[in-house]
């Protein structure tokens, strides 16, 4: 079904928007947040609440691309129970923010706080002069929280090679923010 | 914790790039061996192909000289995927959706179902098949299915064995994908004849 079919169906209050939105984008929405929360159980319990977040924003709301919409809802909320479950280890998407570590400065005082506000229109002009290639591998890796060889085997090159676009983006974006001062 | 900050502001960005995203897989290129088999195998079928037209040729001049009637018209080629899919129900198991979704896990195939029924049907694919069907449905002269178009009397997926299952019925995105299950659609485009002939051609065989 189309996603403005769905949509519909959600500002209908139509309980077959969750089943339709979950036929569509569940496989994805699992997929992104067992990525961050590291358990098959706790993914699916987050993706539970993906739904119900949904219907609850739904009337207000009326997104054009629900698969995005549905995947920012997911990544918050796993994002939420990863921090709950905290492990000490290293792992999945500690390493992510290790690597994105170096690319930005420390915010400490409120007028650093205010520059933040430059940041997210920095990210959009910086995933706006990528192309469509490298777009995809920065926002698989540091989006959707994939791993290096997951992006591997979607973009159908070695690992290596992911490894130092990834690399030479993270340089990109780190000069850009600097430039912009953020 | 900036990595933490900077992951977090990421999750902001524009919702038409995640779908991007969610959608994107590369094609996988055939390696240059591979590619001399294709264009020697393409060769020898273009070479039989012409022996074949040329000695149709010469037998419908013979006939049309010797005044023996006209060859009946093929069916197009959706009809003759329906027939198709109508003589396979007649030969093979039905399935109910409980029973095939296990399968999806297993290796490619494509699946049918007259419309309105719970009977599925299964054809096991090869890979190089899976594939060429995918890239068929990735066609981009494929037309919209309006209302003027004629509803499809079977419904169609095509399992990747992994799990994914999509409709050649449906538009190329991520979102029209089944995880791990046959799923109710309205179709948004027209098979096309290319495509059509494809699926009956697996199934008759």
């Amino acid at each position: 079904m189309e996603d403005k079919k769905i949509v519909e169906l959600y500002w209908a209050r139509d309980e077959e928007a969750i089943t339709q939105t979950s036929v569509k984008y569940g496989g994805m929405m699992h997929a992104t947040s067992k990525s961050i929360v590291g358990s098959h159980e706790d993914a699916e319990e987050c993706v539970n609440d993906a739904y119900l977040a949904a219907w609850n924003s739904m009337p207000e709301n009326r997104p054009t691309y629900l698969g995005g919409y549905m995947a920012k809802i997911i990544r918050n909320i796993s994002l939420n129970r990863y921090d709950r479950n905290h492990a000490a280890k290293r792992q999945g998407v500690q390493v992510v923010f290790e690597e994105l570590e170096g690319c930005l400065t420390d915010y400490n005082t409120p007028e650093e706080e205010y520059e933040q506000g430059c940041l997210r229109e920095t990210l959009d002009s910086f995933l706006e002069s990528l192309d469509e290639q490298k777009r995809v591998i920065f926002l698989r890796r540091y989006f959707y929280t994939d791993s290096i060889a997951e992006i591997a085997e979607r973009m159908q090159m070695g690992e290596g090679k992911v490894k130092s676009i990834l690399f030479r983006l993270r340089g990109q974006l780190a000069a850009k923010l600097k430039e912009a001062g953020v | 914790m900036n990595g933490r900050r900077l992951y977090e502001e990421i999750g902001g960005v524009d919702e038409r790039y995640l779908q991007q995203a969610a959608a994107y897989r590369a094609r996988r290129s055939a390696p240059a061996w591979r590619a001399l088999l294709i264009a020697a195998a393409l060769t020898l079928v273009g070479a039989l192909l012409l022996c074949t037209i040329a000695a149709s040729v010469t037998i419908g001049v013979l006939v049309g000289i010797l005044g023996e009637g006209e060859e009946p018209t093929p069916p197009a080629p959706m009809e003759q995927m329906e027939l198709a899919m109508q003589e396979a129900q007649q030969k093979r198991t039905p399935y109910s959706a409980d029973e095939v979704e296990p399968m999806l896990f297993h290796q490619p195939m494509l699946i049918f179902s007259e419309q309105g029924s719970d009977a599925y049907y299964t054809v096991s694919l090869s890979t190089s098949e899976c594939e060429q069907l995918i890239l068929m449905m990735q066609s981009k002269n494929r037309t919209e299915f309006t209302e003027q178009s004629q509803a499809p009397k079977y419904q169609i997926w095509l399992s990747f064995g992994d799990g994914v299952v999509v409709s050649p019925y449906l538009k190329n995105t991520a979102g029209n994908t089944g995880h791990g299950e046959v799923f109710d659609y309205d179709p948004e485009l027209e098979l096309g004849d290319a495509l059509a002939e494809r699926i009956a051609a697996y199934i008759e065989t």
